[in-house]
């Protein structure tokens, strides 16, 4: 029958119409895969390497804040930095200084993490910073005049 | 490909011209005609086809970034008022219900709030749903415990409120979904009203579409769809909705087309997401996610029955059943859907009833979308730009967490409308002629907590607060101060200053000859009286005295990277600096010498809730401790006793701040800037047309920044002395050494080893000339 082939005619034209155009639908997961921006990170690029500095005073949690809420966030920020998170570790102490922005203890800690990073500059700065709210608290104020002895390499 | 189509064609040539006698040759050019249309046919199929998958693959994703506040977090002994907390529920959208146990719903009685929280993906890891009990005591969170178990909690992080978007050019919004976060009795509701052979048909159905031609042509125009889920999803791929033959041919095509390639979840993944449900201005509100928020403000999983029916009754017309405009028509349809529901089985007769009594429950405003904060997501925006490209921003979905705490914007934009309706009523300025902007930052972090950049702040046109260029006036003395007191050998807070009138002959032969604000000459004065009470002949010789090169050089220290022009009118407040930049020149004094680029933006995460990029606080110490300390106490003499002294009736006298005034040329700028121990915040009040406003700096803008300092919670300014400074008493007429009992001594602060050293004749006197007597004879 004539009329069976023109059925299969367009068929075969339909098909090859199709088949110019691959079937290309990925799923969500793969998307944001495959299509990711491209970022460029600004980055605090790390400085000449120091000494390997002696092992630092790191206090509990309890003798930095009386606060509940800061004490869960540093051991949050002990632990993530004991797993190398270090960015993640100084994101939590951020977050604790968010609570307690006068507390001179926490802005060393932060300053010790900058410095375990290589960020030397912050980590002086920070430890400058806990001076300043560090008032009479000479032990403090030595840790954090060690610790910007040690990021400025002398 | 074309070799194979040359064959089959010369194939078929020769047929009809040679082959198949039984046909007459017409027939046979007609079959040939017939053949040409058909591969016309296949190539306009083929075009279609690129639309469909451009469509389907492009603009299904193309979602903008997405704008949040900062986090409210919970946690004992946080001063937090209770009606604080129950603000950020409403702008979070949280329901009020009895049995507060899914996320995002609270219940409140007395001083006790019950809450379960949504979960949310921060950068920093998911924070899970937590259904726990507050009990405030006055003005703070006592306790927190957990519903369940009754156990203490120590910290709780609400999600935070959507605070706008980065929309591109043509306003297309939507919030994107996966099919699996759609609840199911949406999908049963969507199938049986719009499409109950979904997952049966090829894309359309002939029986549905004749019957509603019959219908039309009955009636006479078209009243009925007929169209599949596929049909619709592939119409909304249009802009125009016109209802042409040709259209509704393409529209079939694409259809099959769309079923051809993708599986039925897909498309109706994509239809979710696609669906056209409602219009806010110029954005048009796409898919069932955004619908949402914008009518519920409520994630898609926490609707009820009802509201689900709701959304779904908008989908045959979103403008004609729109549910703000039109309620009772909203309603019957919403009736309608669910009766359908209990029809189909897919809803029990009580649920039905129940959902059937409900109110539509549609918030009056819709707050997700076009932001009320303009000035700020534009500020997010520019921030965003330096790392990021436009497209990316605009398409990518990325969720942008900001520092915007939107209780305190709220409350600023409220102080900045009312103090000017006031500041008009009282000095019978036209209504609605002045303009304003403010800034409030973070002492310590350095973070913008909220930006008005106008006095109706929803208007989102010129953003005073970054593009507003004004002269600062005798803002910028602190800076010239701070030079000086930078050199603590040759200037102290005593060191008495030449405030009487010269003139200045410039290199261009011009002279220069400023005059006081009250146009009188007030002799020798102390270093921080010529600034409390903003003296300007003594401020410009002090300025000549360090040179105009030194002060640009502080303010280039200070963060400012605007070109100032290097002329002595620089030290009254010739420059031309927005709040912005002035915020960041006080937020360094604020934080006592420590620079700290003022930030927007905390992390950015891709839709999917993964980290891309956090913006962590950094900071550069500029200016020492004891430099920026007494700064800090001039700038507090300015309010105890100087420009700003009626400030404290204002804010409390308890309330220590520092601050400083500043009033341009012809009274046409009024600022203030100024800072609490933990709150920074600039203020500029003036005309857009540069006409005088006949306000000073006290007059307009110290008032606007009072009344937004008043309505937040912040802490009184203590400043600590740093070691290397010590205090000393000095005789308020010679500015030498002197004591408690001269007659108009006072103490001031000096950097060890800077204060005078020359005994006023009144002055420590007879005790230290005892003293050093006794001394003498013991050495």
């Amino acid at each position: 029958m004539f009329a069976s082939r023109y059925v299969l005619l367009t068929a075969v034209l339909l098909v090859l119409g199709a088949g110019c155009t691959p079937l290309a639908l990925r799923d969500t997961g793969e998307r944001s895969g495959a299509s990711a921006p491209v970022y460029d990170l600004p980055q605090d690029a790390p400085e000449a390497a120091v000494e390997p500095p002696p092992p630092p005073v790191r206090e509990a949690p309890e003798e930095i804040s009386e606060n509940r809420a800061t004490r869960t966030l540093l051991a949050q920020a002990d632990q993530l930095e004991a797993k190398g998170e270090l960015e993640a570790s100084a994101a939590a102490l951020e977050r604790a200084l968010r609570i307690e922005p006068r507390n001179a203890r926490l802005w060393h800690r932060l300053a010790a993490v900058r410095l375990a990073q290589g960020q030397n500059k912050q980590a002086a700065s920070f430890a400058a910073k806990s001076n300043s709210l560090a008032g009479k608290d000479s032990e403090l104020i030595t840790r954090n005049n060690q610790l910007i002895r040690e990021a400025r390499g002398y | 490909m074309i070799s194979r189509l040359r064959d089959l064609f010369r194939t078929w040539y020769l047929r009809i011209k040679y082959g198949d006698s039984r046909l007459p040759v017409w027939a046979r050019w007609g079959m040939l005609a017939g053949a040409l249309l058909l591969v016309a046919l296949t190539i306009y199929t083929v075009y279609l086809d690129f639309i469909v998958r451009a469509r389907f693959e492009g603009v299904r994703w193309a979602i903008p970034a997405r704008v949040y506040a900062r986090p409210l977090e919970l946690y004992p002994g946080k001063k937090l008022p209770m009606g604080e907390l129950l603000s950020e529920l409403r702008l979070l959208g949280y329901s009020k219900i009895a049995q507060p146990d899914r996320a995002g719903s609270y219940y409140q009685r007395d001083n006790v709030v019950d809450l379960t929280t949504r979960p949310f993906q921060f950068w920093d890891g998911a924070e899970p749903q937590a259904s726990v009990r507050l009990s405030f005591g006055d003005d703070v969170l006592e306790e927190i415990s957990g519903r369940g178990d009754g156990s203490a909690v120590e910290l709780v992080r609400l999600d935070p409120a959507i605070v706008g978007s980065i929309y591109p050019a043509h306003n297309e919004d939507r919030l994107l979904l996966q099919l699996k976060e759609v609840p199911q009795l949406l999908i049963d509701a969507l199938l049986v009203i719009e499409d109950q052979h979904f997952y049966q048909h090829w894309g359309i159905r002939p029986q549905s579409m004749l019957r509603a031609i019959w219908t039309n042509l009955r009636a006479g125009s078209a009243v009925a769809g007929g169209s599949t889920l596929t049909q619709q999803l592939v119409k909304n791929f249009y802009l125009s909705n016109a209802r042409t033959l040709r259209r509704k041919f393409n529209e079939a095509i694409m259809s099959l087309l769309v079923e051809f390639h993708y599986q039925k979840d897909e498309i109706l993944e994509a239809y979710m997401n696609e669906i056209f449900l409602g219009q806010d201005g110029h954005r048009s509100i796409n898919g069932f996610g955004l619908a949402s928020q914008f009518y519920f403000q409520k994630n898609l999983q926490e609707l009820q029955p009802a509201e689900i029916a709701l959304l779904v009754a908008l989908v045959k017309g979103a403008s004609y059943y729109d549910p703000r405009r039109h309620p009772d028509r909203a309603k019957q349809r919403r009736d309608l859907v669910l009766s359908e529901l209990e029809k189909a089985g897919k809803l029990d007769k009580e649920a039905m009833r129940s959902a059937q009594r409900a109110s539509l429950g549609v918030m009056s405003t819709a707050r997700s979308g076009v932001t009320e904060f303009p000035a700020f997501i534009d500020l997010v925006r520019r921030q965003l730009r330096r790392d990021y490209k436009e497209a990316d921003l605009t398409s990518q979905g990325l969720q942008i967490h900001t520092t915007l705490d939107p209780l305190i914007q709220l409350r600023s934009e409220n102080a900045v409308a009312d103090t000017l309706n006031a500041l008009e009523k009282q000095r019978r300025i036209a209504a609605g002629k002045l303009q304003a902007a403010a800034v409030v930052t973070s002492v310590d972090g350095g973070e913008l907590l909220a930006v008005v950049g106008d006095r109706n702040p929803r208007f989102a046109g010129f953003n005073r607060v970054i593009d507003a260029l004004r002269p600062i006036g005798s803002l910028i003395k602190p800076v010239i101060f701070l030079t000086a007191l930078e050199r603590p050998e040759r200037y102290t807070l005593a060191t008495p200053l030449d405030d009487t009138a010269f003139q200045y002959t410039m290199q261009d032969g011009q002279v220069w000859e400023p005059k006081n604000y009250d146009k009188e000459e007030h002799g020798a004065v102390p270093l921080y009286r010529a600034l409390a009470n903003s003296y300007n002949l003594s401020t410009a010789k002090l300025g000549l005295d360090l040179g105009v090169g030194t002060v640009i050089d502080t303010l280039r220290r200070m963060g400012i990277d605007r070109q100032v022009a290097p002329y002595p009118s620089l030290f009254l407040g010739a420059a031309a600096l927005s709040p912005i930049e002035v915020a960041q020149i006080y937020h360094t004094f604020a934080n006592n010498g420590f620079r700290v680029d003022l930030r927007a933006i905390r992390a950015v995460l891709t839709a999917d809730g993964d980290p891309v990029q956090r913006y962590p606080l950094s900071m550069q110490q500029v200016f020492e401790p004891g430099a920026s300390y007494l700064i800090n106490y001039a700038l507090q003499e300015v309010v105890r006793d100087g420009t700003a002294k009626y400030l404290p009736n204002i804010i409390g006298q308890e309330m220590t701040v520092a601050g400083k005034t500043g009033t341009s040329d012809d009274l046409r700028d009024s600022w203030f800037a100024g800072f609490t121990g933990d709150r920074m915040a600039v203020t500029w009040v003036g005309n857009d047309d540069n006409m005088p406003v006949g306000l000073t700096g006290a007059s307009g803008a110290m008032v606007v920044w009072g009344h937004i300092m008043q309505a937040m919670d912040t802490q009184p300014l203590l400043l600590t002395p740093p070691d290397d400074v010590e205090t000393a008493w000095i005789d308020g007429e010679t500015f030498l050494r002197g004591g408690p009992s001269c007659q108009q001594a006072l103490e001031l602060p000096f950097i060890k080893g800077s204060e005078p050293k020359e005994a006023a004749p009144c002055g420590e006197g007879v005790l230290n000339k005892t003293l050093d007597l006794f001394r003498g004879i013991f050495n």
